[in-house]
């Protein structure tokens, strides 16, 4: 009886929870970003978060058949090539439970950053993910500074103050 | 024979009642364009355009929800 | 497309078919659109001519219709898609007058004599606003033909469950039509004649795994006015009609076969006494990454409205119609669509036989409707998305 209740309340707050993380860009508890090593999709060495610990990083959650994944991959590029040199960093995990379509995908674009694979799916367990595409901007402490829940055309201009603004941080 | 076409109906009520957790970046087969409810919105308008023309029964159902599930 | 249903120019307010105003016709997605795209469709309607053995007087031949249809879908800012769909048909053909009793008692056909020549022109535009896990769309309509002119408006919205696997969506539209009947000489016809729709729907969709999606919903629609058929000889309906249906509707792929498996089922009623069934499958199957063959099925079965004769003898009073549209009949339909999907553009073909008959209903039907229609349909068109 107890165990049913309890579960009925996990559950209601399962349901709240994504409704939280649903709503776009909002600040998070200053919080250590779950760390994560992963292959990179094109089979060379794979990246670990902790790798990357004094950089202002952008985990983005992506999947071929997810449009607006396909509008934010194009867009983040620009950033991070022109923000690359004073220390961010994209890495962009796909999804895809075909690798063959994120690879076939790829070719279409000429991405400057890591794009790695999740078979196991932990990674988006760990960050909660609630839809397609979320994305986590990691300042240079390593915690959790914004989650960007969708993307739309333009979104990268708004991204690129707020990266700008943690860039000027020191760790 | 009649009651059997009530059969699909009855089919989706009962499926409705029992669901597994489908995880948001488990919808890639549900974003297919050969998944989607109206995989034709332009050649089906005319189809039903032609069917309402020429039979006594009309009307239906718009289309919202499953599918890719993105923001 | 427009929600005005229309037979024929000859035929035009049945009222025997109510459309759904503008509502079925919105651009759908779960988000707001991030690309424009734009589509064309060319249609080829073709009826089977009637054999001489069915006609008593006039033409044989039926309706043949070309229809272009155009579609607009863009985003206008990041929570805001519009739709624009237009299309601009022609059709010819001869019509039924009315149906009279031949020396045997036989229910035969008297047909207008000449083919008649109309077009018909249709826009129509939704504007959906979408927010958090839902959406909210406005849209408006106009139809016009020669003797014909229909407005109409909808307003539909959906809303998901916050791990969006279940949907609720609901609509409701609005259609005002007018028929003014092209007059001949000795024939009595009214000058101009009203009738106004409101029909409207609510709906559940629900994902039950990664490869299955269902809908499950209701319908209603309420038409008051002018419903008969100004064209023919003895034409007399009730001035208002209520409809009352539901629909299941269901998604299944197969990662094995590449293939998508659609079985959607209606059901009809309304207070003119007709009751239908309708049935329709359709198999997605993937050939290679770009090319998709579609057979599809359909079956439909319909009863006889209640006022409904099967000749249009003067011994007939009160309301009276032998419109086939009101006649029992079944009917099946079959096709097979091709498609060639690339990223940014995609090209279709289609083909479907339709073919009514007394025999193919679900009950047993005595006397057979002879305006019943066999047709085919050609479609090819394109989409472009950039």
């Amino acid at each position: 009886m107890m165990h049913k209740r309890l579960r009925r309340i996990r559950l209601h707050l399962l349901l709240i929870l994504p409704m939280l993380l649903g709503s776009i860009s909002f600040g998070l508890q200053a919080a250590p970003a779950p760390d994560f090593t992963l292959p990179r999709l094109d089979g060379s060495e794979s990246v670990s978060l902790a790798s990357l610990r004094g950089k202002v990083v952008y985990v983005d959650f992506w999947a071929s058949w997810c449009a607006p994944c396909t509008v934010a991959l194009p867009e983040m590029d620009k950033v991070r090539r022109d923000l690359h040199a004073r220390g961010f960093e994209v890495i962009a995990i796909n999804l895809d439970e075909s690798e063959a379509d994120a690879i076939r995908f790829l070719q279409r674009m000429n991405l400057s950053y890591p794009i790695v694979t999740d078979p196991a799916k932990s990674t988006p367990t760990a960050y909660k993910i609630a839809g397609m595409p979320t994305a986590f901007l990691i300042d240079r402490r390593g915690e959790l500074h914004s989650t960007h829940a969708g993307f739309r055309p333009g979104d990268s201009a708004k991204l690129r103050l707020t990266i700008e603004q943690l860039l000027q941080e020191t760790p | 024979m009649k009651k059997l076409l009530l059969l699909p109906f009855v089919l989706v009520l009962a499926a409705c009642t029992t669901t597994e957790s489908v995880q948001p970046w488990e919808r890639g087969q549900l974003a297919r364009t050969d998944m989607a409810w109206n995989t034709d919105p332009l050649h089906n308008a005319m189809r039903e355009h032609v069917y309402t023309s020429k039979e006594g029964a009309s009307g239906g159902l718009s289309t919202g929800g499953g599918g890719c599930g993105c923001y | 497309m427009t929600t005005t249903k229309k037979r024929n120019p000859l035929a035009a307010l049945t009222g025997a078919a109510l459309a759904l105003p503008a509502i079925a016709q919105l651009a759908h997605a779960d988000s707001a659109p991030v690309k424009t795209e734009v589509g064309y469709r060319y249609s080829q309607y073709q009826e089977d001519d009637l054999s001489q053995s069915q006609i008593l007087i006039g033409s044989p031949e039926r309706y043949d219709v070309d229809n272009h249809a155009f579609r607009l879908v863009t985003p206008l800012n990041a929570q805001l898609g519009l739709t624009v769909d237009a299309s601009y048909e022609t059709m010819s053909g001869a019509s039924a007058y009315g149906v009279a009793e031949d020396a045997q008692g036989e229910p035969k056909l008297i047909m207008t004599g000449a083919s008649i020549d109309d077009r018909r022109n249709d826009v129509s535009a939704s504007l959906r606003h979408y927010r958090d896990n839902g959406s909210i769309a406005v849209s408006v309509g106009w139809s016009d033909e020669k003797d014909y002119t229909a407005y109409n408006a909808a307003l539909e919205a959906e809303q998901s469950s916050a791990d969006r696997l279940t949907t609720y969506s609901g609509g409701i539209g609005y259609s005002s039509d007018t028929i003014e009947p092209v007059q001949e000489a000795g024939i009595n016809r009214p000058d101009s004649e009203d009738k106004s729709t409101i029909n409207g729907f609510a709906a559940i969709t629900r994902i039950l795994s990664a490869s299955w999606q269902v809908q499950g919903g209701l319908f209603a629609g309420f038409n008051d006015g002018y419903l008969s058929d100004a064209y023919k000889a003895r034409d007399i309906r009730p001035d208002e009609r209520q409809s009352f249906g539901a629909m299941a509707r269901s998604r299944y792929f197969m990662p094995d076969l590449q293939a998508a498996l659609h079985a959607d089922y209606r059901y009809y009623s309304d207070d003119w006494g007709i009751q239908s069934h309708t049935l329709e499958f359709a198999w997605h199957q993937s050939l290679t990454k770009q090319l998709r063959l579609v057979p599809l099925l359909r079956y439909y079965s319909q009863s006889q409205a209640d006022f409904y004769v099967d000749n249009d003898s003067i011994s007939h009073t009160g309301d009276q119609s032998s419109d086939y549209r009101l006649s029992p009949f079944g009917a099946i339909a079959y096709g097979l669509g091709l498609v060639y999907e690339e990223t940014s553009w995609r090209l279709t073909a289609n083909v479907e036989r339709y073919d009514s008959e007394g025999d193919l209903a679900l009950e047993s039907v005595d006397r057979e409707n002879p305006m019943l229609v066999s047709y085919t349909l050609l479609a090819v068109g394109v989409d472009y998305r950039f």
